[in-house]
């Protein structure tokens, strides 16, 4: 099997460095994003090793880093399926929305969690920390972060934290 | 127990509304090794529903890496997996050096392998005491945190540190082999080779540990692929797969080592294969002190750097000063990404440069955090006095998980 010849039936834009074991495999089309993980799957991707996003200005990137336990020649493949979604203008929320004003509101990209269930928790984190709303997760709720965390998406490069206010007098 | 294999509808068709079950929150306060919340739904004393709730002991180590230069993530890293520092830092320092493109002289490679080996002893010891006294023997509790010391001792001797060495730097290793060190070496292998037999009289053959492990937590093969577990326990359930042979770095391509894995899958293969493990980690400390290959501990894009001062210091105490290199490195712009199997499992890293001071995006995935289906999958099913069995042999630890 050759595996660069299957991802290019996936997709067309396909990065791939042999030398690194990184594998990279972008689709543009929320509409594919499925199949190209089930078509991965069926190739014997079988788990998931995390996921995450990478924020820029303009976008979000979504990464479901792939592996395999079953096959033997894909064992040794770290594979990146990458899906952007651009991020929609920050709202001007007034004075009584005070915490949310100027923060970006959460995207949204489909859950693979049928697909892989190993990405359940993976997924749970991607959203508290970037806001992605994973469509069709059965448990989307913050992981880490406290119940009542007010502030928005801290691993977005805007996020600014308060500090701590201590008066001394 | 959990006969039928898992499907991720379940979680939604769990109903656990009404006044039939309660609810028993075990923890946030330390309810084993380290701080998380364990939420059990129960019929009886029939596990009906688990939801983990981790998140206590979150140390945002991915925030803080991202602000900081590329080379003060390794504390953070380490101090993330205590019992298992070494693998940490090799797996960050794995993923700048494919950013760098360096390459470390085989010497180091060696070095780099019998650290890490040493420290997976020390961490699986560790997994095994803390079962010990999950199960209530603390005995073996005692005597296997009395037996990693010898263990750590060695890694005092070869890095300077007990526990938090940051003994791998980019392009290769801090410190050389010390004098004495494989005759002491010796002396603590074949000391530890004489433990294991004891452990397996009081421990491993223990009946009431038979009793009380075996076909409790059983993970088949097919749930362990799908879930995505790890490690020791993902070998226990039959799947042949470690990131040593696999996905080769250090100098595991040139080891001679086996792959140990069970059938069955349930907790006690997990503590057996543990013990299985340490008996190869021995056998590759043994060769990495014979094959150790001569030569420089650190590649020569590192060594030019060094100044004269800095340069005396290495030949004369075989010791590498940090170049100004270390604190202004700017990786090459791109992407990189580094598996390396700790005692737990595999550490995952991801990190995206864009050439400037700091990483761009740094994420990792640790073992425990992995490990995680057990609970939500494994436990459900089985009577709440399994669940410390279940909790302790996945060798789960909260903070890793968190980050």
């Amino acid at each position: 099997m050759n595996i660069k010849d299957e991802l290019l039936k996936i997709s067309t834009n396909v990065v791939i460095d042999e030398k690194k074991a990184h594998y990279k495999i972008l689709i543009e089309d929320p509409a594919k994003l499925l199949d190209a993980a089930s078509t991965l799957k069926n190739l014997g991707f079988d788990h998931v090793v995390s996921v995450t996003g990478v924020d820029y200005p303009d976008k979000v990137e979504v990464i479901w880093h792939v592996s395999s336990y079953s096959v033997e020649d894909l064992k040794g493949i770290n594979l990146a399926l990458t899906f952007s979604v651009k991020k929609p203008e920050p709202v001007n929320h007034n004075e009584a929305q005070g915490n949310l004003a100027g923060k970006r509101p959460p995207v949204t990209v489909p859950s693979l969690v049928k697909i892989w269930p190993s990405a359940i928790f993976n997924e749970r984190e991607a959203f508290e920390m970037f806001g992605i709303i994973f469509e069709g997760h059965p448990d989307l709720r913050y992981l880490m972060l406290p119940e009542d965390f007010y502030e928005t998406w801290p691993m977005r490069k805007d996020f600014t934290y308060q500090r701590a206010k201590v008066f001394i007098e | 127990m959990s006969e039928k294999i898992f499907n991720i509808d379940d979680l939604q068709n769990i109903n656990v509304e009404g006044e039939k079950y309660i609810i028993l929150q075990i923890g946030p306060s330390h309810p084993g090794s380290g701080h998380m919340r364990i939420k059990v739904w129960l019929d009886g004393d029939i596990i009906v529903k688990v939801d983990p709730d981790i998140g206590f002991v979150h140390r945002t180590s991915e925030w803080l890496s991202e602000r900081r230069e590329w080379i003060k993530a390794v504390p953070i890293v380490e101090r993330i997996m205590l019992p298992d520092t070494v693998h940490a830092n090799l797996a960050y320092i794995l993923t700048v050096e494919k950013l760098l493109g360096i390459e470390p002289p085989p010497r180091a490679q060696y070095l780099r392998s019998l650290v890490a080996e040493i420290n997976r002893i020390t961490s699986h010891l560790y997994g095994i005491g803390i079962f010990g006294i999950f199960l209530g023997s603390s005995t073996v509790y005692m005597w296997a945190f009395g037996d990693r010391e010898p263990f750590i001792d060695l890694m005092e001797m070869l890095t300077g540190a007990r526990i938090t060495t940051s003994y791998i730097i980019p392009g290769g290793v801090r410190w050389d082999l010390p004098n004495g060190f494989k005759e002491r070496a010796e002396t603590v292998l074949q000391y530890m080779e004489r433990r294991l037999k004891d452990y397996e009289d009081i421990w491993v053959k223990n009946p009431v540990v038979q009793a009380r492990t075996i076909n409790v937590g059983i993970l088949k093969k097919e749930d362990a692929i799908s879930l995505g577990v790890v490690g020791p326990n993902l070998r226990a359930s039959g799947v042949y797969y470690d990131t040593r042979k696999h996905q080769p770095y250090a100098a595991y391509p040139n080891l001679d080592f086996e792959i140990p894995t069970m059938k069955n899958g349930d907790s006690y293969d997990r503590l057996l294969i543990r013990v299985e493990e340490i008996k190869q980690s021995i056998r590759m400390i043994r060769q990495i002190l014979k094959d150790l290959p001569e030569g420089k501990i650190v590649a020569d894009q590192i060594y030019n750097q060094l100044n004269p001062v800095m340069k005396k210091n290495y030949e004369e105490k075989k010791r590498v000063m940090f170049p100004a290199f270390m604190i202004h490195m700017r990786p090459p712009p791109g992407e990189a990404t580094a598996k390396v199997e700790a005692g737990r499992g595999e550490i995952f890293f991801y990190i995206k440069s864009t050439g400037d001071k700091y990483p761009y995006r740094f994420r990792w995935v640790t073992p425990s955090f992995r490990n995680l289906p057990f609970f939500t999958h494994v436990a459900v099913g089985h009577r709440l006095a399994d669940l410390p069995t279940i909790y302790g042999s996945i060798d789960y630890f909260p903070p890793e998980a968190d980050r």
